[in-house]
């Protein structure tokens, strides 16, 4: 297999009753084909990227980052994320939209795309100047689907036309073209019709499936850049959701202690207060969720807790925190056993 | 004279049987013009009874009275059980003594006349008009007038329901449609008389055959728009009767027509001349008795991705969808109806040379495949690529593949 190729357009089940496919099947398909990355842009969210990210890092892909974002002009949006940056910018956009809509609903405007425009790159099939000025010119693709459609090669003609750099990809919606079943039912489910009536809402054939690359390569032979053009721009996409970088409030400790010591001495004057005596098998349990969370680099987080379970019980209100760490009870006062291995 | 009946059941048709002038004074009550009954049946008492006779055979249970005005009869018929004549002139001796209460006083003036013992119609029809006027007003001078059987007023009829239809009953079976045609002939005639006095044309035309198997056959005609076209009707009937003739020779006919306004239309200046709806119904049928009766309307797309698919629909009740605002093709498709069946030679999955009736050609240039596919959940599912083919004889092609095989759909102007 010569040709190389990544699907830049893919939708998961998480794009509710848009895609039939979990992003485990997703990935699984990308690696089979020999695909190094795939892109999953679900609709007006990142709700199946951590799980795109778990099964693309255990198939051996990548998983690139995007989400496609629905436009009050009417238009769909596939934004990618290049950076960390894009990633917060793509997440702000979303909740911006998602703030003043109904569940379900909520477009963004253009003046919102262009606020929260960096770090991300931008597919679409309506090659519009306006989009260069929001992204910039290097980071607006015109995006090519041939799903074997009359009309959709004609608008294909004129998208090749408005002179932008093409990118190709197939509008993935489920990872096999069995699952095309799946997807017309959800259509249904969707626009609360049957089978029998759904008429032309329904898919026109079963083409959006994850193809291979040489696939995609003889679909595209006429346009070999574009196919080019989804190497080029996964090779920019250097975010994934390893690359998050989230850190929690540093906890103050007195000098000479970092966050560890400190909860580690917490957690002992706790435990002795707690179990009498201090028997070996919780000084076992407790010694395996410490080094867990030093691990995670969790310790500011337990003792921010501790530190509010604290100020919490000198108030009569006090309730337990049903979100408790199973090390809480060492941490505090609370006469919960700690967790079983 | 006026008939009253007062109980349960179809009052008012029993009521319409006897008269024309029916009032429907309450729910339970019809007070009817008796008029001119006496010619027919004698004395007022041979009325009532011939009433009594009509309202137990159509199962209405009712007091009925006769009286020279309605609000007596009314009275005797609410107060006196099974049949009451009210003898002209002695109506205060006749209803005095019912109740009061009968008349529905209002509130006050009962209170008032239960104080000064007034119970009965006697009661009240004793006391001096004056009297009475000046200590109860109008309404106690009305309730005197009701007490003595004095009260005179006209009725409030009800419309007569409009029903166009009509029935003959056979001396001898009929078994050929031509001895029919004229039968229907003078009910349509009859009918389309009656419809047009009152300013009416009819849309539908409903035909009940009784057989002579005692069996019911039912046939119906609708019409695009209403008319009294007589010939027309015959002739639909003829056409209808012969697709579908009776099993056995016919014994009964009955016919009804449903009564509508007749549409005024007036014809555009600019708008080419349209044929008369009632002929091109009439040309339908007898395009119909043809080929067929579900071989005959306007085509009308069904909303599937599945291409040519149509449903036929009663001529000018077709809807079509709005076009795809994006032109596909500038070319128009000359379709070969029906397709035609070819045999295709592939290269590379693609069609290199095509041979079918008249048409034979190596492919030079070529698009598609356009690929569809659906109604995978029955047990019909369909599957299709089409190709746009330039042919070495010069013309361009729609062919396409299915399971069935290949066809040439059509060329390209």
């Amino acid at each position: 297999m010569t040709e190389r190729y990544v699907e830049l357009h893919a939708h998961s089940a998480f794009s509710f009753l848009e895609g039939a496919s979990v992003p485990e099947d997703l990935a699984g398909a990308c690696a089979e084909f020999g695909m190094p990355a795939m892109a999953l842009v679900d609709r007006n969210g990142v709700y199946g990227a951590p799980r795109f990210h778990m099964a693309a890092k255990k198939a051996g892909i990548r998983a690139h980052i995007g989400s496609e974002i629905t436009c009050t002009n009417g238009r769909t949006y596939p934004l990618l994320v290049e950076t960390r940056e894009g990633y917060q910018n793509l997440c702000r956009l979303v909740t911006r939209m998602k703030l003043r809509a109904k569940k379900g609903e909520g477009a963004a405007t253009l003046d919102e795309l262009a606020e929260f425009a960096r770090g991300l790159i931008c597919l679409t099939r309506h090659p519009e100047a306006r989009l260069l000025d929001i992204f910039g010119k290097h980071n607006v693709y015109a995006e090519l689907q041939r799903h074997h459609h009359r009309q959709q090669e004609a608008r294909n003609q004129a998208i090749v036309e408005s002179g932008m750099p093409l990118v190709a990809t197939n509008g993935v919606a489920y990872a096999t073209a069995e699952r095309r079943e799946l997807l017309d039912v959800f259509t249904c489910v969707r626009q609360k019709v049957t089978l029998e009536t759904a008429g032309r809402q329904l898919e026109r054939n079963s083409e959006r499936y994850v193809k291979t690359p040489a696939q995609m390569a003889r679909l595209f032979a006429d346009l070999p850049e574009a196919i080019a053009h989804t190497l080029e721009i996964s090779s920019r996409l250097q975010f994934t959701l390893a690359d998050l970088g989230y850190q929690f409030p540093r906890y103050p400790v007195p000098e000479g202690e970092t966050q560890i010591s400190f909860l580690r001495k917490r957690v002992d004057e706790g435990a002795r207060r707690r179990y009498q005596p201090y028997h070996e098998r919780a000084r076992h349990q407790i010694e395996r969720e410490l080094a867990l969370i030093e691990k995670l680099k969790l310790p500011g987080y337990f003792l921010i807790v501790w530190t509010l379970c604290a100020s919490a019980r000198r108030t009569p209100s006090w309730r337990r925190d049903a979100a408790r760490p199973p090390i809480a009870p060492c941490a505090t006062r609370s006469k919960s056993p700690p967790s079983t291995p | 004279m006026f008939a009253c009946l007062h109980g349960n059941g179809n009052l008012t048709a029993l009521g319409f049987e006897f008269s024309p002038v029916v009032e429907q004074t309450a729910p339970d009550t019809v007070t009817l013009d008796a008029s001119g009954l006496d010619r027919l049946w004698g004395f007022p008492q041979d009325v009532a009874a011939a009433m009594a006779r009509r309202a137990s055979q159509i199962r209405v249970k009712a007091n009925i009275a006769l009286a020279a005005n309605p609000d007596a009869a009314i009275c005797a018929a609410r107060g006196f059980a099974g049949v009451s004549i009210v003898p002209q002139g002695d109506e205060a001796k006749f209803l005095g003594p019912l109740p009061l209460a009968w008349l529905a006083p209002s509130p006050e003036l009962q209170e008032t006349l239960e104080r000064w013992g007034i119970r009965r119609f006697r009661d009240l029809a004793a006391l001096p008009p004056l009297g009475i006027a000046e200590r109860l007003g109008p309404e106690g001078l009305r309730l005197r007038e009701l007490a003595r059987g004095e009260a005179e007023r006209k009725l409030v009829p009800l419309e007569a329901p409009l029903e166009f239809e009509d029935q003959i009953e056979l001396e001898y079976p009929v078994e050929l449609l031509e001895p029919l045609a004229f039968l229907l002939a003078r009910l349509l005639n009859g009918l389309a008389a009656r419809l047009a006095t009152r300013a009416l044309a009819t849309d539908e035309l409903r035909l009940r055959l009784k057989l002579e198997n005692r069996t019911i056959h039912e046939r119906t005609l609708r019409l695009p728009v209403p008319s009294l076209d007589t010939k027309a009707f015959l002739k639909l009937w003829q056409l209808d009767l012969a697709a579908h003739p009776p099993e056995s020779p016919i014994v009964h006919v009955w016919m009804g027509m449903n009564p509508v306004k007749p549409r005024a239309a007036q014809g555009g200046l600019f708008v080419p001349l349209a044929p008369e709806p009632v002929k091109l119904e009439l040309t339908l049928a007898r395009i119909q008795a043809i080929v067929g009766e579900t071989r005959v309307g306007s085509p009308e797309l069904i909303d599937t991705h599945r291409p040519e698919e149509f449903q036929l629909v009663k001529v000018g009740q077709a809807k079509w969808g709005r076009r795809s605002p994006f032109v596909v093709c500038q070319l128009a498709l000359r379709a070969f109806r029906p397709p035609r069946a070819a045999r295709v030679a592939l290269a590379s999955n693609q069609p290199s040379f095509v041979a079918a009736e008249n048409i034979r050609g190596k492919v030079l240039e070529l698009a598609g495949p356009w690929r569809t596919s659906g109604d995978w959940w029955t047990t019909n599912p369909w599957a299709r690529d089409e190709w746009d083919i330039a042919l070495s004889d010069g013309a361009l092609y729609r062919i396409y593949c299915e399971p069935r095989g290949w066809f040439v759909e059509g060329s390209y102007d």
